[in-house]
């Protein structure tokens, strides 16, 4: 029997042995009040709440549907006991009790998952052969849908973003070993408290493993080094944030990569008509996410094989500019680590504050502000 | 038409352009062509033949955009490559003309412009010439003017085009619409038979008539004593009607004892006898004319259709010219039953003995249309219920007895009992002459073929022959057909596939037909020919009687494709002779092997088709009563080729045979209905599986079934289509090495597939089931060879799985059972939408890695929810290969490969040529050599399942057990199938899953 590659599958189970101090960690990661006080809110909910391990699908209600993911649907409930919202995702597994068992073991994990940067964990239970996990709901969705409300996000907002992200992945690496393996605008949800956080990622690899489908979508964020099956670190997760904010900053997925002359027709008119209007350009331009798709090799070879897409220099700063090229090095060795993002002069110098964030959020999401108690 | 001229001012390309425009086009009609090569040889029924004529009209488009391309090529611009489209060759396999045209118009070069400027006499002329038969030059002329047409009004008005109503019927026609223009061409056709019979005598219709002919001998009642029972009992009760038409669904042939006794003398066929002939004729009753109709070539006795000859021209002695030798011939062979009778011992003989028939059809033709008055009857009759037949019409008109004449064998006629003659009156001149159908009394027939020839003359500029123009002209009102069929008696088709259904018809009345003598020579003839191919009969008969003249026995085996014999494999007994058309299918990649099947499934699959719906067995009515006689005569035929397998003389033997046969080929042709299972007779239990395409239920239906629901959410048309598409693919299979199909349910609430029950374990969890132990090279060895047995006949078929996998492959200890055989092409059908949404492609677990690059090269995101991407997949029986490579790697490594990779870095990996990393592979080079082959990059590389593929490579496998095996010798026989014994030596000790490598 082949040796079975040491593929990412692997890895996000050692994350079970380090639950360690969560608070110390917090300390790390530059945690202020306004967050600690929002941590220890939630884990006062999650204590109302209580296990949830032997909950079911029963005690909740549902009041609206939040989106399909991958293999799952997330819908808005209502914790009937406690009256707390939530989002629930629902993942239908064909396995074994003892398989399921495993799944729901690691799914603890999610428990000492606690960052301000990271979706709380409420619990998880299985009935039925469907397995729920109950998250903290966040009311402004992902990124993926604020874009597709403002059609680009500011760069000012994504430095944010940026630095949250990189702060997401620090706490899951440093704390809990574990690679996101899936970031992607649709992983980054928002709230209208302007806090943004990283969701679905890879804590049981059991989860992963017994998953019936996977689902490749029309836009990959694979790094080219997994995706041509070699190791898979915490840097491929460096190259999918490089290449979402791209993609939130011009308000399209970047490959194949627009050309200059494309980039200006968009930022020419953004600032007026915005995105009606890029619709004439002409059909040859085919950097539109519209009605012709890549075949799906086609665009993964696109990655693995082309330069990488960068972001128009006369445009964005060139903070940004370097720091997304940073990010997106095709060769992992080459590319930027956690720790240099951090210190980069993108993330260092961000003016926007969260109340900012916030604010622009509601706006853009139209929010009611959020009551601060 | 001019296409020069057809250039328009703008839109002018450069070469290139115009090439590239060019080869994509002709992907599309490539694309096309298979599918509609592959209608054709699912068997005719509605379905079939409306999917067909859709086809037709897409590629009567595309070939129209080919011209179209080209036109505007500057001629600046020109390039060679140009030249090659429209592709000639892919012209004439799409229009459905035999091989032996085709191939006589490649060979001339001819260009599909210079086909279309030609004039339909031009056409005809050139078609005859070259071998063709009416069928050819129907379908070539029809399609030739549609595209003509279509091209035409493309150029007036390109937007508002649709392809609905352009069509040819690439299937030999059974005419459901009837123009006028057409009647005219018919008139053409008649004429320029005559022209051509005439004037060459070398005229071949070697093709047609000669399987005519053979299949009229075999009509030929086999027994006397039946005949002269079924004589008694018909003619007493039905003393107005003629003998034929009053034996209603019974036995419509009178033949004499002696007729029978007596085997077919060649010598009827050379001139020499013609002497002898004349006399005999005399004999008979019938008069033979003698007319100033010009000295027929023997080779003539080709030109006219057998069925003509079945019809009348038997009973009614066939007015002859003795001065002519052809009409000697045919009078021979009519009157004389004895020369006849003599068996024919060689091929040329049986051709000509079928031919004979054919003749007298011909001769037929050029009687005096007063001569005709009995045959008019019949004709009338025959025809009618011809037309019925093919509309699916019942018969409404009266028809007399006298339409049964048609189906007589000549020997019958020949010895057609005396008053029986009177009972034909001959019709009113003017009324409807019909020339195949010939009774003649001596005196009216020259005037017949007097009156034919001036009419021709004046028609038709070259034509100096003879044409029965007013005999035609009678008749066009007759027939509903259109003038491109063969309605004309001229048409041999025409008359063979009345034979077909009455064939058909009668084994279900009448199982038991006299076979005459005549038959018998036939069926030593066939006898001897299935000894050595053990062909299936339409082919083996088709084939040879496709082969010219000319050509030897011998030839024609050689001819035959070799994949036939692995085509006969167990289960395929039972395969019904319809089938052959679907070889076709497979043929159509070896082009040598496409035409004899091509005539065959045209000629034969629409009658069986009509005859499915449109022969009720209601006996007693009269108007069938010729339909039945006609079967009466087919089955005979059908018969006699099965029992040439048996050599078996012997009536109850026959009848037997005739039975089965029967019931064979009914199960077999109707398309659906009967594979149709009622949903309330299923008894559905638990799901077992649940696929792409639905669920799989465990269900009670005469025992275990499997039943898989298909969730139907786009309950439209095309879907529908789509599914009975599938489920005719699944119907046509039978190997101990694929789920049985048992049948369908169609209602559209509950789209279902029933199949046997596949005990045992899946091939996925066997390997996967002793963690700690792999299948041993040995099994794998075993396994792989069931698996490539199964789908080497899959592929013979033509069917492509599609989804071969381990998930998919049933051991029970036994046996290895392939299921789920074309199913992902239902997979547009059925409602697994599963979490996909556009711009999402869902790929189940373990999918990726049985795909191959090309396969996984094309995926693509679903761009809105009705974009089904797996059915748009371009799946190969190469790619079956690739899949089958991934089941031996799991055979030998227990797992998928690239398994812990990614969906996406699969496909990257895949379609980038990359292969799982086999060093860690138990077993030796040769082990891996199979998957580096069965995983090459280029398709085309890879190995098929043949025994010149696979299943050599698997054979050669050391057996790596030396103890346990060492008695059975290595296998390495070309041709050998597989032993069961041997397969399964290791399971039947219990070995199966226990036995490991006793090497390593």
């Amino acid at each position: 029997m082949p040796k079975k590659k040491p593929g990412p599958l692997n890895l996000p189970g050692k994350g079970q042995e380090v639950v360690s101090d969560v608070g110390k960690k917090m300390e790390e990661l530059q945690i202020d009040d306004t967050q600690r006080k929002r941590l220890d809110d939630f884990i006062k909910q999650k204590q109302k709440v209580g296990l949830m391990d032997n909950a079911q699908k029963g005690d909740f209600t549902k009041t609206g549907e939040l989106g399909a993911g991958n293999g799952g649907v997330v819908h808005l409930v209502k914790h009937n006991a406690s009256g707390f919202e939530m989002a629930r995702k629902l993942i239908h597994l064909e396995v074994k009790p003892v398989i399921q068992n495993q799944i729901m073991r690691e799914l603890k994990v999610l428990h000492d998952c606690s960052s301000p940067y990271i979706v709380g964990f409420y619990g998880a239970f299985s009935n039925d052969g469907e397995i729920s996990i109950c998250m903290e709901s966040m009311d402004a969705g992902s990124l993926d849908q604020v874009m597709k409300k403002a059609h680009r996000i500011p760069e000012k907002m994504l430095g944010i973003v940026s630095r949250s992200v990189i702060l997401g992945l620090q706490y899951l690496r440093e704390t809990h070993k574990i690679i996101h393996r899936d970031v992607k605008p649709s992983n980054i949800l928002v709230n209208s408290r302007g806090e943004i956080k990283l969701c679905d990622f890879g804590v049981s690899g059991q989860l992963i493993d017994s998953m019936a489908n996977s689902f490749v979508g029309t836009r990959s964020y694979m790094a080219p080094e997994r995706l041509q099956g070699s190791k898979y670190t915490v840097l491929s997760d460096i190259w999918s944030l490089g290449l979402s904010l791209i993609e939130m900053a011009i308000g399209r997925y970047p490959i194949p990569p627009l050309s200059s002359k494309q980039m200006e027709v968009i930022f020419g008119l953004t600032d007026k008509t915005c995105m009606d209007q890029s619709k004439d350009r002409p059909p040859s331009l085919h950097f539109d996410s519209g009605p012709r798709p890549m075949a799906i090799f086609e665009l993964l070879d696109y990655i693995v094989n082309e330069p990488p897409p960068k972001l128009p220099a006369e445009i964005f700063s060139p903070d940004f500019c370097e720091f997304v090229g940073s990010c997106l090095r095709k060769d992992p060795k080459d590319r930027a680590d956690l720790c240099t993002l951090m210190e980069s002069n993108f993330v260092k110098d961000i003016k926007v504050t969260q109340k900012e964030f916030s604010d622009w959020i509601c706006k853009t999401m139209e929010l009611p502000m959020p009551k601060y108690d | 038409m001019d296409l020069s001229g057809d250039r328009q001012k703008t839109g002018y390309m450069s070469g290139e352009n115009a090439l590239k425009q060019l080869m994509n086009l002709q992907r599309m009609i490539d694309i096309w062509t298979t599918k509609l090569l592959e209608l054709r040889g699912l068997g005719l029924n509605e379905f079939t033949l409306k999917e067909i004529r859709i086809l037709e009209g897409k590629l009567i488009k595309h070939f129209s955009e080919q011209l179209d391309a080209k036109t505007k090529v500057m001629t600046g611009d020109w390039l060679a490559e140009l030249q090659r489209y429209p592709s000639v060759s892919k012209w004439l396999a799409v229009v459905g003309v035999s091989s032996l045209l085709a191939n006589a118009l490649k060979s001339q070069g001819r260009s599909v412009e210079e086909l279309l400027q030609l004039s339909k006499h031009q056409l005809r002329a050139i078609v005859i010439e070259l071998g063709g038969d009416s069928e050819d030059n129907r379908k070539l002329g029809s399609s030739l003017t549609q595209l003509k047409q279509f091209h035409k009004r493309r150029k007036l008005n390109i937007d508002n085009l649709n392809t609905k109503d352009v069509f040819w019927d690439s299937w030999s026609k059974s005419g459901d619409e009837e123009e006028v223009f057409k009647l005219e061409q018919h008139k053409n056709d008649f004429n320029e038979n005559h022209k051509s019979f005439i004037e060459n005598g070398s005229f071949d219709h070697s093709n047609e008539p000669s399987r005519n002919g053979s299949e009229s001998s075999d009509s030929i009642p086999s027994d006397a004593t039946s005949s002269s029972r079924l004589r008694t009992n018909t003619d007493p009760s039905n003393p107005d009607m003629d003998v034929f038409s009053s034996t209603n669904h019974n036995q419509p042939l009178p033949s004499t004892s002696s007729s029978c006794l007596t085997p077919p003398s060649p010598s009827y066929l050379s001139q020499g006898s013609r002497s002898s002939l004349d006399s005999d004729s005399g004999a008979s009753g019938s008069k033979i004319p003698r007319s100033s109709s010009p000295p027929l070539h023997p080779s003539k006795l080709f030109v006219i259709p057998p069925s003509t000859g079945q019809n009348t021209l038997g009973v009614y002695t066939p007015p002859v010219t003795p001065g002519t030798p052809h009409k000697s011939q045919y009078n021979l062979v009519q009157s004389n039953p004895r020369s006849v009778a003599h068996p024919c011992t060689t091929l040329s003989r049986e051709r000509v003995s079928s031919t004979g028939a054919g003749t007298s059809l011909g001769r037929s033709n050029k009687l005096n249309p007063n001569s005709l008055l009995g045959p008019l009857n019949n004709l009338k009759s025959s025809k009618s219920s011809e037309w019925l037949v093919g509309s699916r019409i019942q018969p409404g008109v009266g028809i007399t007895g006298s339409m049964s004449a048609s189906n007589q064998s000549l020997s019958s006629i020949a010895t057609l009992p005396e008053g029986k003659s009177k009972h034909l009156k001959p019709p009113k001149k003017g009324r409807k002459h019909r020339p195949g159908n010939l009774v003649l009394n001596e005196s009216e027939l020259p005037d017949f073929i007097r009156i034919s020839r001036t009419g021709v003359t004046a028609s038709r500029r070259s034509s100096t022959t003879i044409s029965p123009e007013s005999g035609l002209n009678s008749i066009s009102p007759l027939s509903p057909r259109t003038p491109m069929t063969p309605a004309t008696p001229l048409n041999p088709d025409m008359w063979r596939r009345d034979g077909d259904l009455a064939s058909q018809y009668g084994s279900l009345h009448t199982p038991k037909t006299p076979k005459s003598t005549f038959q018998k020579s036939v069926k030593v003839f066939f006898h001897k020919l299935a000894k050595r191919t053990k062909l299936k009969r339409n082919k083996s008969i088709d084939q040879m009687l496709d082969d010219p003249p000319q050509s030897s026995q011998s030839t024609t085996l050689g001819d035959l494709p070799p994949r036939r014999r692995s085509d006969t494999m167990p289960g395929e007994k039972s395969m019904p002779p319809m089938f052959a058309p679907s070889e076709s299918l497979f043929t159509q990649t070896p082009p040598q092997r496409e035409p004899p099947l091509h005539d065959t499934c045209s000629s034969y699959s629409p009658s069986l088709v009509g005859t499915d719906r449109t022969l009720v067995p209601d006996p007693l009515a009269d108007d069938k009563s010729d339909t039945l006689v006609r079967q009466e005569s087919l089955t005979g035929i059908e018969s006699e080729e099965k029992s040439t397998l048996t050599e078996d003389n012997d009536f109850s033997e026959n009848v037997t045979m005739r039975e089965r046969f029967f019931r064979q080929e009914s199960t077999t042709q109707s398309t659906s209905e009967e594979f149709d299972i009622p949903y309330d007779e299923l008894d559905i239990r638990e799901i077992i599986g649940q696929g792409r395409v639905g669920r799989v239920h465990k269900g009670y239906w005469h025992g275990d079934v499997a039943i898989r629901v298909i969730d139907v959410y786009h309950n439209d048309e095309d879907k529908l289509r789509a599914f009975k598409q599938e489920v005719m693919t699944y119907k046509k299979t039978r190997h101990e090495n694929l789920e049985l199909f048992m049948g369908s349910c169609m209602d559209p609430k509950y789209l279902a597939i029933v199949t046997g029950f596949c005990h045992g374990k899946s091939l996925y969890n066997y390997i996967r089931e002793s963690r700690k132990q792999l299948v041993s090279v040995n099994q794998a060895k075993i396994i792989a060879q069931h698996i490539v047995q199964g789908m080497g006949y899959l592929h013979s078929k033509g069917v492509i799985h599609k989804d071969l996998k381990s998930k998919n492959i049933f051991v029970d200890g036994k046996r290895v059972v392939i299921t789920d055989f074309g199913l992902m092409g239902l997979h547009a059908v059925s409602g697994d939408k599963t979490g996909s949404c556009p711009g999402t492609l869902v790929i189940p677990d373990g999918w990726l890695c049985y795909l191959a690059p090309e396969v996984v090269k094309a995926l693509r995101f679903p761009e809105n929810e009705k974009d089904d991407v797996i059915s748009t997949l371009p799946y190969t029986a190469h790619s079956d290969v690739y899949a089958f490579g991934t089941v031996w790697y799991e055979l030998l490594s227990g797992s998928w490969p690239f398994s812990g990779f990614c969906a996406e870095s699969i496909i990257w990996q895949v379609g980038s040529g990359k292969k799982q990393n086999l060093s860690q592979l138990q077993g030796r080079g040769e082990v891996k050599d199979i998957l580096m082959q069965s995983w090459a990059f280029d398709p085309t590389r890879r190995p098929d399942f043949s025994d010149g593929g696979l299943m050599g490579i698997l054979k050669k496998l050391q057996t790596q057990i030396p103890r346990s095996l060492s008695s059975h010798p290595r296998r390495g026989g070309v041709n050998r199938g597989i032993s069961h014994e041997r397969l399964f030596d290791p399971l039947r000790h219990g070995t199966f899953s226990t036995i490991h490598d006793l090497e390593e």
